[in-house]
């Protein structure tokens, strides 16, 4: 945003043209080309990956562009169309900023943010120099009823996930958001660039979370909340800012999510206790007709578009789709595979408020099917209808059934060999005997 | 024209030195199909293990990283691709041909059908790339 305050880059001009001197270009699948807003607000239209090309060894870190070139996902749908978190187009405008200002993204950032800002304990640089102040923190992974650390992995596709940072640092970035673009008296932003970041650059869908520039918003889709959460293999982490409080919450484990509750529950509580995020209310059904026919018409398997759609980490798809059911007295149930089930009330036609919580739930229907699902606790994402053939029931059917037929026929085989085996060795046996009487 | 005729009785009674190779051919067809089919079963079996060991030691980065033992148990489900053409191809040539007893046919057939009912499922997790 810097750069579109110097006049060196528009939100809506395609990349490619910024990419001159760069081996990376953005290929022309769609008409509409990929520009700085789409990738603002992860609708480009890449296909997701989770992976941002985590490596154990730092010698194995390559140029930014090297892995842009490199690793570039197919576009797989019209840019502005719909939300699939990507980092490979967080690197994208990462190295975009780099050309732009004839730079590494490292030393822009730093010069640029970190250095103005004193965010003395803050970089992008892997592995973290030596002469940084301050100790690194491990990772940990839970071991029994403790933790034990685990070894530092790289990451290639930076700038994701791969800033290294304190709390303290973390405060004057808020701070920078929150106080109009300065802290201090140290000027990194103009304050109307601040604000067309806060504006609204994607809609989802008007009832539930949408994006931001570079944040999308949390919690309930009115409270004015916005956030963005983080995470590496042995790190997690989320940042939430209320402009209208100035508040910001910065929370941060040096474990993985799966570890134990995500950082947003703890931001949540402090939203509650400060009383900055509207506590659950009952909703109240709608009024409209047709309640039952609405929830038939959704009910189904539905996959994340932010989530891998090609390779091993395709599983994680699979495992991750929601169910959606009809329920009693007109409500949904939704349900998936790790048993997180909620019940959900219709506020609108096809839009559902969670009960005994603050999420949302509408669907894009059109002439009867289920074009999409917007869930507003997982902005990164559009769950998008699952064929019959794909759903998990069938996936693990097929699969049970084909271990279990496997092992059956080794088990068959097993017992016709020694079967055979014994026999052998019992007419060998006999004959020996035989010989003996006749001898 | 007697070569001729020698031939035609050839092709209608079969030469025994003939009779042997094509017995050899068919022993060796059926020998490895049924091959394929225990194959296919152990290497499919033996990959949902080696899988499930491997994430379970080294944690879910090892699906990311890709130690050498990640690598080779990624290479499995292409195997079970080919074992599945094998023993589908050998079932079609039991019933064609009359290999084995009916019971030992259909008990390769439903090995044929739960690989291709595995490869499919492969395909769909993204195990195997096409």
């Amino acid at each position: 945003m810097q750069g579109v305050e110097q006049g060196v880059l528009d939100l809506d001009e395609d990349v490619n043209r910024y990419l001159d001197d760069s081996e990376v270009t953005v290929p022309e699948t769609y008409e509409e080309p990929v520009t700085l807003r789409h990738l603002g607000t992860h609708t480009a239209g890449f296909e997701s990956a989770i992976d941002p090309d985590v490596v154990a060894d730092w010698d194995a870190i390559v140029p930014l562009e090297t892995v842009l070139v490199d690793q570039m996902p197919p576009r797989v749908r019209p840019p502005g169309e719909l939300v699939g978190y990507s980092n490979y187009g967080a690197a994208l405008a990462g190295h975009i900023v780099a050309e732009a200002h004839d730079t590494t993204f490292e030393e822009y950032v730093q010069s640029e943010i970190f250095e103005p800002l004193n965010m003395t304990h803050s970089t992008f640089a892997q592995p973290v120099p030596d002469d940084s102040p301050g100790n690194i923190a491990a990772g940990h992974t839970r071991d029994g009823d403790g933790f034990q650390t685990v070894d530092t992995v790289y990451i290639n596709m930076r700038p994701a996930g791969s800033m290294t940072a304190t709390a303290r640092d973390l405060a004057a970035f808020m701070r920078v958001h929150l106080g109009a673009g300065t802290v201090d008296n140290r000027r990194v932003l103009q304050t109307d660039t601040v604000r067309v970041m806060h504006d609204q650059h994607h809609v989802r869908h008007p009832a539930v979370t949408n994006w931001r520039y570079g944040f999308h918003e949390y919690g309930h889709p009115d409270a004015g909340v916005l956030g963005h959460s983080g995470a590496t293999v042995h790190f997690s982490s989320h940042l939430v800012l209320v402009p209208a409080s100035d508040v910001g919450i910065f929370v941060n484990y040096n474990s993985n999510s799966s570890e134990h509750p995500p950082p947003g529950t703890v931001i949540d509580e402090i939203l509650a206790v400060c009383g900055l995020q509207s506590s659950s209310t009952e909703p109240t059904p709608t009024a409209q007709p047709g309640s039952r026919e609405r929830a038939e018409t959704v009910a189904g398997g539905y996959s994340l578009s932010s989530l891998p759609q090609s390779g091993p980490l395709q599983v994680i798809d699979v495992l991750e789709h929601v169910s959606v059911e009809p329920a009693a007295q007109n409500r949904l149930r939704t349900v998936t595979l790790a048993g997180n089930t909620r019940q959900w009330v219709e506020t609108d036609p096809y839009v559902y408020h969670e009960v005994d919580g603050n999420d949302v739930l509408a669907f894009e229907v059109r002439d009867g099917e289920v074009e999409r699902m917007y869930m507003a606790s997982e902005p990164t994402g559009v769950y998008q209808p699952v064929p019959a053939h794909e759903r998990q029931l069938v996936t693990g059917s097929i699969l049970g059934v084909s271990l279990a037929g496997f092992g059956l026929s080794l088990a068959g085989w097993g017992r016709q060999c020694a079967r055979q085996t014994w026999k052998q060795y019992r007419t060998e046996t006999d004959s020996v005997t035989e010989g003996e009487h006749t001898e | 024209m007697t070569d001729h005729s020698e031939s035609i009785h050839s092709q209608q009674s079969g030469h025994p030195a003939e009779h042997i190779e094509s017995d050899e051919r068919t022993r060796s067809l059926t020998w490895l199909a049924r091959v394929a089919g225990v194959t296919l079963s152990t290497v499919s079996l033996g990959f949902v293990l080696l899988l499930l060991v491997v994430i379970e030691s080294g944690g879910e980065l090892t699906l990311i990283t890709r130690p050498f033992l990640m690598q080779v148990v990624l290479t499995l489900p292409y195997l079970i691709g080919f074992l599945t053409v094998g023993t589908t191809a050998g079932a079609v040539l039991a019933w064609w041909h009359r290999y084995w007893s009916r019971r030992v046919r259909i008990h390769h057939t439903l090995l044929a059908v739960l690989g291709l009912g595995f490869s499919w499922q492969l395909v769909r997790l993204g195990f195997i790339t096409l």
